[in-house]
Order: C-alpha cells, then sequence, then structure tokens
C-alpha cells in the first residue's frame, strides 16, 4: 500500500510536470497580424520603402551604373588597388556579365524595395479613405514605387512587375517594357491629386507633386527609348508643371551641394544623406587622392580611386564656374601648404588630367602615374572633419536638369535655338560661353558639364544615340549594352525571368 | 564494515531459530589466478535476503539449507552459483570478468554493458585521451574514436573545436554533437577541467540516439567525470607549465628577399629603411599553467569528490589570453536501505578570454596587416611612435591594433543537478532528474582615437576615430527529467529493460548592449561609456527570447541469453522553435545484435573468440537545433531612417522574415551495420561498422527566392538531402601484458562519403548553391565551391588553369577552347569542378606503453585524400602587390607575367592530406615514495603536442576545417583564409601528487 502510494505520488507529480504546452511569448519582435498596432505606425509602415533611397549613392549599384559606364567616369586600377576582380573595368569598357556585382546591387536596390513598397500599399490601402494622411502617405508609396520601377525599365528593360504583396505570384514573369512604363504613368497621374503641394526648400526628399511631375518628366524625356514613341510635348508640359512650383536656380552653381543643402530651392527631389543617420554618400572617399585628407582636414583617409577622363574635363572652358568641383593640379592642405606624398619618394601631389592606363599595374607605371593620375571630382562639399560619408542631401532630381530636359525637348521638337533661352540661363550662371543655336548635341555637352557626375549620364547617352560610341579605353559597341542583364542570381531563384536580354 | 558485524549479530540472534533447519557454511573466496583472498565478495542465498560479504581475509559464514544456490559476486568478476549440498566449509575461486565486455557503456538514460550493446557506440576512457595541455577537453579526443572528426583550425586559445560526427551538417542547424555531462544536456563544454573527466562515451548512429529525439541527429557524446570512491579520503594535487611556439610560419619575403625583388623586377617603389620581420613582431612564445586540487572521498552510503582547477592560457599572438576557473562538487547518498539514490552535481567556470583581433581583412586584423606589411618598412619611428605610412588603402601598422584595442569577455557557466532515483519494486526504478543550466557573456570592446602624421606632412591625420561596445547576454535552461526503469530475467534466459520517460525544458535568453563612437577620453574607454560623444539611434539594443521543448519515449531492450538481442524505441518530440504546422515529431529506432561467440559452435570450436558479435540498426533521429522565431512572420527594428517630411532620424520596423509555418527539424535516417569482436581473452578486440545515413529535410537558410516579391532575402525551408556512406573500424591489442612491460595499441579508421541529393522542398528547387565566399585585396567576394545536386560535399568549382599569356590568365573553358579568363570572368558559363575538400579517409594511431613506473604513450592521427583551396597563397602571391604590400615567393614568380588572380582558380588547389603526431606523453611514478611521507603517488611528466606534420601542403598548416563549417551554420569547409591564428607546438611538464 504504501508502495503504492508512492508510485501514484510520482505519477501524480509527472503528470503536473508533463504538460504539452509549446506556447512562448515573443518578446523581442511583433508579429505580422500585430502590426500595425495603431494609426501612428500605420503612417510609418511605409518610411521603409522611402529610406530605400539610401543605395543611390554606393551599395545600390545606382551611381556605378550610371556614371562609371559614361563618359566622365572612370575607375581606374591604381597598381594593387582598384583591381577588385576587374569589377570596375568592365564597368566601363561595357563588358559587364551576368554576375557583375554592381549589375546584382542594382537589382537587389530596385527589387528588395518592391515587397515593402507592395505591403506598405496594401496597409495603407485600408485606412486610406478614411484619412486624408493615411491617403497622402498612400499616394507618396505609389509614386515612390513608380520611381524604382522607373529605374528598373530604364536598367534592365522588361522586368517583373509585381503589384500586390498578399496573394501575389511568388515567381513573376517579365512584363513589357512598354507596359510597365504605362502602368507607372497611370499610378503616377492617379495619385498627383493626393500629394502635397512642394514649398520649394522645404522636405525636398518627401515625395511632393514637385517629385511626381518630375518623374513623369524624365519617364515622358525617355519614352521613345522605352516604347518607342516620343512624348516630347508631354515633356515639356510636365517640366512646366515642376517649373511651376516655385523652385529656383541658385545663383552659385556650388550651392544646391552644400554639406547643409536642405533649404536649396533649386533641389526638387533629395536622398537626405547624414555622415551619422543615414551614411551611404561616400564619392569623396573613392575618388579623392590619399593626401587629400589634409585639403580638406577630414577625419578619415580617402581611397584614392574614381576620376573624370581627360575629355570630359576638357569640356569645360577655363572660366567655369563649375571648375570649383574638379581637383586638379598641385594639390595643398588645409593651411595652403604644398602636398607630398612620401610614398612617391616624395614628389608633389599633381594631378594629372590624363589618365594612362585603366589598368595601371606596379611593374609598368610609375608611382606618380598610378598615385596621381586624373582629376577628381568634388561636386558636393567636403566640410572640415568630414569622414566616410557626407551629409550633403544627393539631389535626384534638381531644377537645372528640368530646364535642359525642356530645352531638349523643344529642340527634338523645333529645331536647334529652340531651347535656347533655358541653355543661356544655366550656361549664365556659371560663367560659360554663350553663343545660341544650339543643336542636340550642344544640349548634351551642356548637360554633361551641368550634371557631371549626378547620374543621369548613362540614361542621356542613351536617349542621345551615343551610348555605344568609343570614347578612351572604351571600344565595345554592341548595342545590346544599353540595357544590362537580369542578374544570374535572380534567375537562379526564379527562371520565369528567362528568356535573358539579348546579348549576354 | 558496520553493517557486516550487524548482520552477523543478526545472524547470531537468528540462530537459535533456525537450526533446525539451517546449517552454517563458511568458506574462503579466492581469486582464481593470483590465489589471492578476495574482501568484500557478496555471498548471497539466490532469491532471499540472507546473504554476506568476505571479510579482510575472504572468509565469509552464512547460514544455510541444503538445496540453496548461493550466489557468489563481486565487481570485476564472473558470478559464480553453488548449489549447497552439505559442506561445512568451501574454498570458491572467483575468476576475473574481462574488463572489456564488462565495461559499461552509458546510452542515455541508462547503460548497458559493452558486450550487451547494440548500436554504434564507441567509448574512451581518461588513460586513452590525449595528454599534455588541452585548451578544451574535447582535445584530449583528437584522433581517439572512430567517426569522429575533430579539427581546429590554428592555435587560437579562444577558439573552440570543431567537433563532427560522421559527417553531421546542417545548413542552418548547428551540426556539432549533443553533449550530456552526467546526464546533463547542453553543457558548454569548454568549462569542464580536462582532469575531472572519466570517459567520454559516443553515440553514432540514428538508432543509438533516436532516444534524445530531436536532438540526436549530430550524434550524442556523454561526458562521465569522476566521483568518489567508498574508502579513504583522496587529495589529489595536478600541476603543469607549458610553452607554446608558433610550429610553422607563413613564408613571406624578408626585407632583403624583397629589395631584390624590387628590384629585379624595376617596380616602382619607396623603400622606408627598415627590416622587419613583421610574424616576429606580433607573436611571441606562450606560457600556460595549470592548477587543479580535487578531494574525494565517502563510505557505503555516499560519497562525494570536490574539485577545483585554474589555468592561465597564453596565446603565441601578444595579447591573446585566457583564464580559467573551474570548481565541480559531486555528490552521492544512497538512503532508504539503498533504495533512494540520491545524486547531486554542482560546478562553476569563471572565464576571462583576452581577444586580439585576426579574423578580417580590416584596420585592425592584426595577422592580415602584419603579413601584408611590407618588411622594409619600420616598426617604430624615431621618436618610439609607430611607424605608419598611406602608401596604400587599408594598410596600417599591426602593432596599432595590437597595443591598443581592448577586446575582453568574461564568462560564467553553473551548472546545478539533482537526482532521486527509488527503487519502487524490486527492478523497478523511478527517476526524476532536475538540472539547471546558465551561462552568462559579458564583453567590453574598446578601439581608442588614433592619430598619425606623416612622412613629409605637417598636419596630423586620423587613422581612428574610436568606438566602444558593451554586451551582456545571459542564456539559460531549465530541465526537468522523470523515467521509470523496469528490468526483469525470467527464467534465467530471457533479460528485459523497459523504460518510459518525459522531459520538459525550457530555455530563455536575454541580452543588451550599447556602442558609440569618439570617446573623448581614450583612458576612460568603454569603462565609461558615457565619455562617447557619437551615440546614434540603433546604438542601444537588447533582446529576449524563449523557446520550450518537451519529449515522451520508451525503450525495450531484450535478449535471449547474451546471445539474441532486440532492442527498440521511440520518442515523440516537440519544440516551439518548429513551425506551427509541424511541432511535434516521431523518432523511431530499431536495433538487433546476434553474439554468434555464445553460440555452441563457436564456443566450442573456435575458443578464442570471446565476443564476436553481428548487430544492425535502423533509426531516424532529428536535429532541433534552429534559430527560434525563424517560422514566423516577424516585425521589428529593420534599421534607422530620416523621417523624410522633417529629416529627422527615425526608427524603421518592418518585416524582417519570410514566415514558413512548415518548418520542422532536420532529420537523419540511418542504417548500421557493425560487428563487434574479442580474441584471445580480449587482448585484441574491437569494431567495425557500416552505416548510411540520409540527413534529409536539412533546414536551409535559402537565399535563393525571388527577391521581387519577399521581404527578406531569406526564407528557411527544409529543403537539404545529404547522404553519408562510411566505414569505421576500430582495433585494441594489447601486444604485450607482463608485470612490467605493457603495450596496448589503438588503432581508428574512418571513411565517409557525402553527395547532396536534393537541394529544394518543391516549392524552391535548386540545381546548385554557391557557398565559401573569398576576399581580400584583389578579391570581391568570389565563392570557391558550389554545393550542387548528384555531388560530394565542398566540391570546389571554378576555373581550370590552362597558363598564361600576354600577362594574363588562361583557362580552358566547358567548351574545351583556352580563353583569357578576363573574357569569361563575368558570368559562371566556364566554371567547373575542380576539387574536393572531402578527405578519403582520416585515422588515428594511439600507442601506451609501461615499463615499470614509466609510462609513455603516442598519438598519430592521419586525415588523407582532401583537397585545400590555398587562398592564402591567392592573396599573397599576387604579382600585384608587389611594392606596396608584402607577398610570397610564388608573387615574384609569377610577376612580369601576369597580374593577380581573381577568380577562383585550380591553380590555387592543393592535396591537403598529413600524418602528425598529435601527442607524445612520457611519465614516472613513484608508489609510496620514501622521500615524501603521506604521498601515495607521484608522478612527473613531460609531454608535447603537435610535434611534426607530414604534409606536402605548402600553407602554414593543412588542419584546415576538412568536415562542417568554422561556425555551427556553416556547410563548407577546405579554404585555406589568410586569416588563420597560427598553429602551435606545446611542450608540457608537469605533476602529479596523490594523498
Amino acid at each position: 500500500m504504501k508502495l503504492k502510494n508512492k508510485l501514484g505520488l510520482l505519477g501524480i507529480s509527472i503528470l503536473a510536470f508533463a504538460c504539452t504546452e509549446l506556447e512562448t511569448t515573443n518578446s523581442d519582435y511583433l508579429l505580422a497580424d500585430q502590426y500595425p498596432e495603431n494609426q501612428e505606425q500605420a503612417i510609418r509602415v511605409a518610411n521603409p520603402v522611402f529610406a530605400r533611397t539610401q543605395g543611390h549613392a554606393d551599395w545600390g549599384g545606382w551611381w556605378f551604373l550610371q556614371e562609371i559606364t559614361s563618359d566622365e567616369a572612370a575607375a581606374p586600377t591604381r597598381g594593387g588597388d582598384w583591381d577588385d576582380g576587374g569589377k570596375w573595368r568592365v564597368l566601363h569598357q561595357h563588358n559587364w556579365g551576368v554576375t557583375t556585382e554592381a549589375v546584382e546591387q542594382m537589382y537587389r536596390f530596385v527589387y528588395e524595395t518592391m515587397p515593402r513598397a507592395n505591403r506598405a500599399i496594401e496597409l495603407l490601402e485600408l485606412g486610406a479613405e478614411a484619412d486624408p494622411a493615411v491617403q497622402r502617405v498612400l499616394s507618396q508609396t505609389i509614386v515612390a514605387r513608380a520611381y524604382f520601377y522607373y529605374l528598373a525599365i530604364d536598367n534592365f528593360g522588361d522586368v517583373p512587375f509585381p503589384r500586390t504583396f498578399t496573394g501575389a505570384n511568388e515567381f513573376p514573369s517579365r512584363t513589357p517594357r512598354a507596359d510597365v512604363f504605362n502602368a507607372i504613368v497611370e499610378d503616377i497621374k492617379d495619385n498627383i491629386e493626393f500629394l502635397p503641394t512642394p514649398s520649394a526648400g522645404v522636405s525636398s526628399s518627401s515625395i511632393n507633386k514637385g517629385t511626381a511631375y518630375a518623374l513623369l518628366a524624365k519617364l515622358y524625356l525617355n519614352a521613345e527609348v522605352y516604347t518607342g514613341t516620343p512624348m516630347w510635348q508631354e515633356t515639356i508640359d510636365a517640366c512646366d508643371m515642376v517649373m511651376g512650383f516655385g523652385y529656383e536656380l541658385e545663383a552659385n552653381p556650388k550651392t544646391p551641394f552644400l554639406s547643409n543643402n536642405a533649404s536649396t530651392k533649386e533641389n526638387i527631389y533629395t536622398v537626405p544623406y547624414d555622415e551619422d543617420t543615414f551614411t551611404g554618400f561616400n564619392l569623396h572617399m573613392r575618388t579623392l587622392n590619399y593626401q587629400n585628407q589634409l585639403t580638406f582636414g577630414m577625419g578619415i583617409q580617402p581611397w584614392n580611386g574614381f576620376a573624370t577622363l581627360e575629355a570630359h574635363y576638357n569640356t569645360f572652358t577655363a572660366n567655369d564656374a563649375r571648375k570649383y568641383a574638379l581637383l586638379a593640379g598641385q594639390q595643398y592642405d588645409i593651411n595652403g601648404v604644398a602636398l607630398t606624398d612620401a610614398d612617391a619618394e616624395g614628389a608633389n601631389v599633381v594631378l594629372t588630367p590624363n589618365i594612362p592606363a585603366l589598368l595601371m599595374p606596379a611593374s609598368s607605371f610609375s608611382k606618380q602615374e598610378i598615385r596621381m593620375s586624373g582629376v577628381r571630382v568634388v561636386k558636393w562639399e567636403i566640410p572640415e572633419g568630414a569622414r566616410e560619408n557626407l551629409s550633403t542631401d544627393l539631389p535626384l532630381f534638381r531644377l537645372a536638369d528640368f530646364m535642359l530636359m525642356k530645352a531638349e525637348a523643344q529642340v527634338r521638337l523645333n529645331g536647334a535655338g529652340a531651347g535656347d533661352a533655358l541653355v543661356n540661363e544655366i550656361k549664365g550662371r556659371s560663367n560659360a560661353p554663350i553663343t545660341g543655336g544650339y543643336t542636340l548635341d550642344e544640349i548634351l555637352a551642356e548637360r554633361g558639364r551641368e550634371m557631371m557626375w549626378e547620374g543621369h549620364r548613362r540614361q542621356d547617352l542613351i536617349r542621345f544615340g551615343k551610348f555605344n560610341n568609343t570614347w578612351w579605353e572604351k571600344t565595345n559597341t554592341d548595342p545590346n549594352r544599353k540595357l544590362f542583364p537580369i542578374p544570374q542570381f535572380a534567375i537562379n531563384a526564379n527562371s520565369n525571368l528567362l528568356p535573358q536580354n539579348p546579348g549576354y | 564494515m558496520k553493517t557486516i558485524y550487524n548482520k552477523l549479530f543478526l545472524l547470531v540472534l537468528l540462530f537459535p531459530f533456525s537450526i533446525l533447519a539451517q546449517s552454517t557454511l563458511t568458506g574462503t573466496v579466492l581469486d582464481k589466478t593470483s590465489k589471492l583472498p578476495i574482501p568484500g565478495v557478496n555471498v548471497v542465498v539466490e532469491g532471499t535476503q540472507n546473504g554476506t560479504s568476505t571479510d579482510f581475509d575472504g572468509n565469509f559464514s552464512l547460514s544455510v539449507k541444503k538445496g540453496d544456490n548461493i550466489v557468489f559476486s563481486y565487481l570485476g568478476y564472473k558470478s559464480y552459483t553453488l548449489s549447497y549440498e552439505a559442506q561445512k566449509t568451501i574454498s570458491v575461486t572467483l575468476l576475473e570478468d574481462s574488463a572489456l565486455l564488462d565495461e559499461v557503456i552509458v546510452v542515455g538514460y541508462g547503460s548497458v554493458k559493452k558486450k550487451d550493446n547494440t548500436g554504434a557506440v564507441s567509448k574512451v576512457s581518461a588513460e586513452n585521451l590525449n595528454q599534455g595541455t588541452l585548451i578544451d577537453p574535447i582535445q584530449g579526443l583528437q584522433g581517439k574514436a572512430a567517426g569522429v572528426t575533430i579539427t581546429k583550425q590554428g592555435g587560437d586559445p579562444n577558439a573552440g573545436f570543431n567537433v563532427r560526427i560522421r559527417g553531421a551538417a546542417g545548413f542552418a542547424a548547428g551540426g556539432g554533437p549533443l553533449y550530456v555531462v552526467d546526464g546533463v544536456r547542453g553543457v558548454d563544454i569548454t568549462a569542464i577541467a580536462p582532469e575531472d573527466i572519466v570517459s567520454y562515451d559516443i553515440l553514432k548512429d540514428a538508432a543509438s540516439t533516436a532516444i534524445y529525439g530531436a536532438d540526436g541527429a549530430n550524434g550524442v557524446i556523454f561526458i562521465t567525470t569522476k566521483k568518489g570512491k567508498n574508502g579513504k579520503t583522496t587529495i589529489e594535487y595536478n600541476t603543469y607549465v607549458a610553452t607554446d611556439e608558433v610550429a610553422n610560419r607563413l613564408d613571406l619575403l624578408s626585407a632583403s628577399e624583397y629589395r631584390k625583388a624590387i628590384a629585379d623586377k624595376g617596380i616602382a617603389f619607396t623603400d622606408n629603411g627598415g627590416s622587419t620581420d613583421w610574424q616576429d613582431k606580433i607573436y611571441r612564445t606562450g606560457v600556460t599553467t595549470n592548477h587543479q586540487f580535487a578531494i574525494s572521498g565517502g563510505n557505503e552510503n555516499s560519497n562525494y569528490r570536490a574539485s577545483i582547477a585554474h589555468t592561465d592560457f597564453e596565446g603565441v599572438i601578444s595579447g591573446s589570453e585566457k583564464t580559467r576557473t573551474i570548481g565541480r562538487v559531486n555528490v552521492t547518498q544512497k538512503s532508504f536501505s539503498d533504495k533512494l539514490v540520491i545524486d547531486m552535481g554542482i560546478s562553476g567556470t569563471i572565464e576571462a578570454n583576452k581577444y586580439v583581433n585576426y579574423g578580417g581583412n580590416g584596420q585592425n586584423d592584426v595577422l592580415f596587416q602584419s603579413f601584408q606589411r611590407v618588411p622594409t618598412d619600420p616598426a617604430y619611428n624615431a621618436d618610439g611612435s609607430l611607424f605608419e605610412t598611406n602608401s596604400v588603402f587599408n594598410y596600417y601598422n599591426p602593432l596599432a591594433s595590437l597595443q591598443q584595442i581592448e577586446n575582453n569577455r568574461d564568462a560564467k557557466r553553473y551548472t546545478g543537478n539533482l537526482s532521486l532515483d527509488y527503487e519502487i519494486l524490486r527492478g523497478l526504478n523511478a527517476k526524476v532528474a532536475l538540472t539547471y543550466l546558465r551561462n552568462d557573456d559579458e564583453s567590453t570592446y574598446f578601439e581608442p582615437t588614433y592619430s598619425t602624421i606623416y612622412t613629409g606632412q605637417t598636419l596630423s591625420t586620423e587613422l581612428r576615430r574610436g568606438f566602444g561596445k558593451r554586451a551582456y547576454n545571459n542564456w539559460e535552461q531549465s530541465m526537468l527529467e522523470a523515467t521509470l526503469t523496469y528490468k526483469k530475467t525470467l527464467a534465467d534466459m530471457h533479460n528485459l529493460t523497459l523504460l518510459a520517460g518525459y522531459s520538459y525544458r525550457g530555455t530563455n535568453w536575454d541580452g543588451f548592449s550599447a556602442q558609440g563612437r569618439n570617446p573623448i577620453s581614450n583612458q576612460l574607454g568603454s569603462d565609461d561609456l558615457q565619455n562617447f560623444e557619437d551615440i546614434q539611434l540603433g546604438d542601444i539594443d537588447s533582446n529576449k527570447g524563449e523557446r520550450k521543448d518537451i519529449g515522451f519515449f520508451g525503450r525495450a531492450m531484450y535478449d535471449y541469453a547474451s546471445k539474441y538481442y532486440l532492442t527498440g524505441m521511440i520518442r515523440r518530440d516537440g519544440s516551439s522553435v518548429f513551425g506551427k504546422n509541424n511541432q511535434w515529431g516521431y523518432f523511431p529506432s530499431v536495433q538487433a545484435a546476434w553474439n554468434i561467440a555464445n553460440e555452441g559452435f563457436i564456443a566450442n570450436n573456435l575458443q578464442s573468440f570471446n565476443l564476436l558479435k553481428l548487430r544492425a540498426t535502423w533509426g531516424i533521429s532529428g536535429n532541433s537545433n534552429i534559430p527560434a522565431g525563424v517560422q514566423d512572420f516577424r516585425v521589428g527594428y529593420v534599421g534607422t531612417g530620416i523621417d523624410p517630411a522633417t529629416g529627422d532620424p527615425i526608427v524603421n520596423l518592418g518585416y524582417y522574415n519570410n514566415p514558413n509555418p512548415d518548418l520542422k527539424w532536420d532529420e537523419n535516417k540511418e542504417i548500421n551495420i557493425g560487428l563487434d569482436f574479442g580474441l584471445f581473452n580480449n587482448r585484441v578486440n574491437g569494431s567495425v561498422e557500416y552505416y548510411k545515413k540520409t540527413l534529409n529535410q536539412l533546414l536551409i537558410a535559402n537565399k535563393n527566392i525571388p527577391i521581387e516579391t519577399n521581404f527578406s532575402n531569406t526564407t528557411y525551408i527544409n529543403g537539404g538531402k545529404i547522404e553519408n556512406k562510411g566505414l569505421e573500424a576500430t582495433l585494441n591489442i594489447k601486444f604485450i601484458d607482463s608485470k612490467d612491460f605493457t603495450w596496448n595499441t589503438t588503432l581508428v579508421y574512418s571513411t565517409n562519403k557525402q553527395e547532396v541529393v536534393a537541394l529544394g522542398n518543391g516549392t524552391y528547387d535548386y540545381d546548385f548553391i554557391d557557398v565559401d565566399f573569398i576576399s581580400g585585396p584583389g578579391l570581391v567576394g568570389v565563392s570557391t565551391q558550389r554545393m550542387q545536386v548528384g555531388y560530394e560535399l565542398g566540391t570546389f568549382f571554378g576555373y581550370e588553369y590552362a597558363g598564361v599569356s600576354n600577362g594574363k590568365w588562361l583557362i580552358k573553358g566547358n567548351d574545351g577552347e583556352t580563353h583569357y579568363l578576363d573574357d569569361v570572368s563575368q558570368s559562371d558559363e566556364h566554371k567547373k569542378v575542380i576539387g574536393n575538400a572531402l578527405p578519403d579517409f582520416e585515422a588515428g594511431w594511439s600507442n601506451y606503453f609501461t615499463y615499470k613506473n614509466f609510462d609513455l604513450s603516442m598519438s598519430f592521427r592521419a586525415v588523407v585524400g582532401h583537397d585545400i583551396y590555398n587562398a592564402t597563397n591567392m592573396v599573397f602571391g599576387n604579382p600585384d602587390h608587389l611594392g606596396s604590400r608584402n607577398v610570397n615567393n610564388e608573387a615574384v614568380i609569377l610577376n612580369g607575367t601576369v597580374a593577380g588572380a581573381y577568380q577562383t582558380l585550380d591553380y590555387y588547389i592543393e592535396d591537403g592530406s598529413f600524418i602528425r603526431l598529435d601527442n607524445i606523453n612520457l611519465g614516472y611514478s613513484f608508489i609510496n615514495p620514501s622521500f615524501a611521507k603521506g604521498i601515495s603517488k607521484l608522478r612527473l611528466y613531460a609531454s608535447a603536442n603537435n610535434i611534426f606534420t607530414l604534409t606536402n601542403y605548402g600553407g602554414i598548416d593543412p588542419e584546415i576545417n576538412f568536415s562542417g563549417g568554422n561556425g555551427s551554420n556553416e556547410i563548407y569547409f577546405g579554404t585555406d583564409k589568410y586569416n588563420i591564428y597560427p598553429k602551435t607546438r606545446t611542450i608540457t611538464f608537469g605533476l602529479n601528487i596523490a594523498f
């Protein structure tokens, strides 16, 4: 009996512990159906979408694909530096492939945005009718998505085009470029009325009616490339809408690029970079010579890499105010003392416009050639104490761009000279020689000077039919290079993306 | 002895009442071979409580009646049963049982004698482990157990060993075995003092590990620690001092070789006039000291052992240190007429680590910076400050990192366990075990600000702006396990053991960290985080989580006359980390064995066989060592952003993984066929195993998903399938066993072939996954391996070298044509299989000699037939770097013909086969030395680890991980990256004293 009692007790104690309950509490995360918890969070669901613009200057690959592939920027291999498996050289020489890093980065930049945008849109749609604040964020999100699809068709042609999150086909196939074009134009038009009216010099990183018309203008400008049908009048109309919002050309061409440029009335849409809180703008690191650290009193040593091509440097006239952005010749420290380079036998640091070769091995080139060749570009202010990231808000859309775009459309519709007024305004403020009767080629050249290194050059060259020309060490003339391939990783994950773009 | 007197007293009292029926038998029990009396032998009348035990002289006296069966039993001897006729006195001799066959093997929730074992189990006892300085206790097991691969890249005292049993592998789930220390699961084994260990028992096949269900798939390693023994109090003191030297250095150019190469090639170069061996600058002789003190004792009802060990390890890279103190107490108490056995254990470990940064190729990575540093650069300026030059990107004096950076950890490990085992009825035991584990880690990191004035400049350049971080991480596990065990022998022939049990395990963790940049004072550093001026959103972080695991299990073991064995078990396990649709799984297994030696036709004809047992098993076990929460669609911190309207920094909440409610454990389905044998009184014994194990539904952190429609770039899927086939053999031979001289040898051999059978789960199906990315100067994340369906794991995938032309690499493409690498390197079109990192076989050979009071042991280990991708050679053999960074001779050879390779090329694949003398140990013991009264044993020893390595491999050391990854979540191996802490050669002198 006693034993049985003990047995019973043991049995009960085991059963008492023998729960089969596996529930745990999610302490440091929310579950999807718990979010958003309130109205304030509902409005914030789109912030991760807006934050995606952070990738433009660096990890998104966008800048590299728009500029290093063009006739105004190169990333020469300097001895052992900037070889990186040839990933920079293939961009300039138009030999990139399906596994090239910048191509992969660009695709991720665009498409990692889409599920975030589509999810935010479906959550915002639930409350949009009841609350104008939600409707506004919804429309901003739809336009932000349209912006990234614009980048998608511009770079990749026919692209996957998911527009919903819940229930979407996980393995999308590609939608023709023109169809995407038409759909995003409609998206923008449908949502303009809900967007805030811009106030020049205020919140240029937030999507408003100015952003929307600017994006429409860019789409119309390139419509012939995207759809085969030019839309020059629509371009002019959209540019007029943009210019009607009170944006102003700054007196000094440097002003839109100052470190504290949030209040400039020239910038329409910007990436709100900050050296601490919104990092990723490090072009100064990539371009400056090692010793230029002392020129700007920087807190970190730059990487001595990117430069502009000699031919492009030579398109600027001597008194062009925009040459502030071009570092050439003897370099000085912040106190005006001439810089020398101990590693080049103490030679003076003199940056030369000529770059002897895209690939400069240590065995064939002098230390000066390797380290000092190429004019460096410092368009965006480098304040004293600057580090790896700049605080300048990077303009993606800037008034001067839209003035030149309108001028271009006018010339295309009405012939050379039709855009002179606008072009002269641009030239005038930079003391560039004013001649008049500007042809398309002259407008392209002016865009090269005014919009230099701002990420528009590849698109411009394609639109003007010059992307397949040869220059310097770029000899590939394959017209298929106007589109990048869908990267291999995306095809590996989803064979519905086949067929690949021609030529890859 | 007191009880014996009591019993005798009782016997005397009872004697008058039983005199009519009973008579008294007296006798002596002797050892059959030595003819010496055996004290303490149990003498019992079978089936009764009537019994006694022999006294010091082997004598006994027992009241018996005719027809009684008297059983004589004593641990280590074969029992003997005598049918009482009418003798008055008898002399009984007992035969010593072959120790090996009676060795007890831990099988989980119980144990069996080795001869009755039916699964694939290896046992290694303390005396057979590697000796000398052991960084981790598991190092003692290296090369000692077939199918247990223990590797460590390099000799960092702060780094652990990689342990893989039979090619256990997981993509996202950990591949390491389950450790059970004295019945406690989940103990951090680095927190055990090697001196406290009695033995390792390793369950290898799924049929054996199925008793641990969803945690058994990678094998189970039981560690038994020392306990007190019945008898007088024993005090032990062990100490050693050891020196560590770098065993082999990376062969880079010296200053004079560098100057010559520069001059020969006419390369642009600035000579800074130094002559520095940068490896000399960072390496040192490490001195390790160890003290261990233990006290143990006990009586019939209880025993105890308490030990404390303190070790100071110094790594061979200046500044790397580990200090560890371990305390452990084990107590066993019997009560209620031995029906209740209480086991208690408590242990605590306090470990302090000082790390140096070396894992990557950044500014503060000491190894990379010293390897690449040009030998003509001096270490210091004339004024004593560190010499720095900005000759090239990412080029820093490694001494700055070594001297300035503080990277410390303070780790605490606590274990407590209590178990109550009660014999409810004869043969029926109920046991409840409670365990608690707690692991606390604190870390402090600080990089001070650092500036220099370059030659020729007037302004100071900031090389580091300062960064500091503090972090706390706590982890605890509470566990309850209850079992019922029933043992019964029927008709002397049918032996049955039944087990039923329940297990509950709750695990909780939380952590906190804070960081900042720009310290005002380097003196205050991370000890006062308030002194940092640059603190951003996201710099303060915390986490908290939990998981629960519940299991029910049962096992039946049956044998017929120790000839035919059949064991079956099943476990049902559930875990909160599994998806909602798959929270519970069954893990069954069956084992059968036939001891042919006990059959008449062998026993009568081939008497030299003591054991000849054929075994076969089938079972399924699982691996639930997967990240918690990944099955849910989670929302949380996804980074900071800027409010586009106001420009203010904000925190973004977002979705950070793709849900998978079907998520479940990795599964290991395994068939094992084994043969155990013992010959010539077990002087020759061993086993052979063949297994085929299919790792199925392996959890993959699948990054191969459409990013266009998924939030995260990772979805966890059960999609991998890997088939392992292997052969293992173990052979022990007692060559010489005389009074003065003994020689035992052990050979272990194993092969394991692993093939990827499938990648995908129906929704996501892939032919391959590229893995093992290498990066460095001139290398931007190229993969060296491709995990490909139909191919072995560890398959190197890249370009086939075909020469050099016009300063460019040529490769042979898949079209059979020769191409310039430059022309084809932007796609995978011409990549092919170029090697394999899996060894053909691994072998260990251990020898143990004793001569009089001398003892000597020697352990060799061989790993044969695997390729290594020498990425170190790729980085430091790059001729482009001559003139800006240091290089090896390869660069000098290649220079002028070609620039550095930037893609995976078979040019850099080498044979990694090696034979290594892991350990040699020589000791001399004084027994009851006359010069030191009170000491019962004093042993002096000298030991050396990593004595020599025979290999054709050109890198620092061929012991690259060749199974599993460097971390727990990697499944690729075999690439020599330039950031491996050097392997060391250790010489140890030690002393063991027992009182």
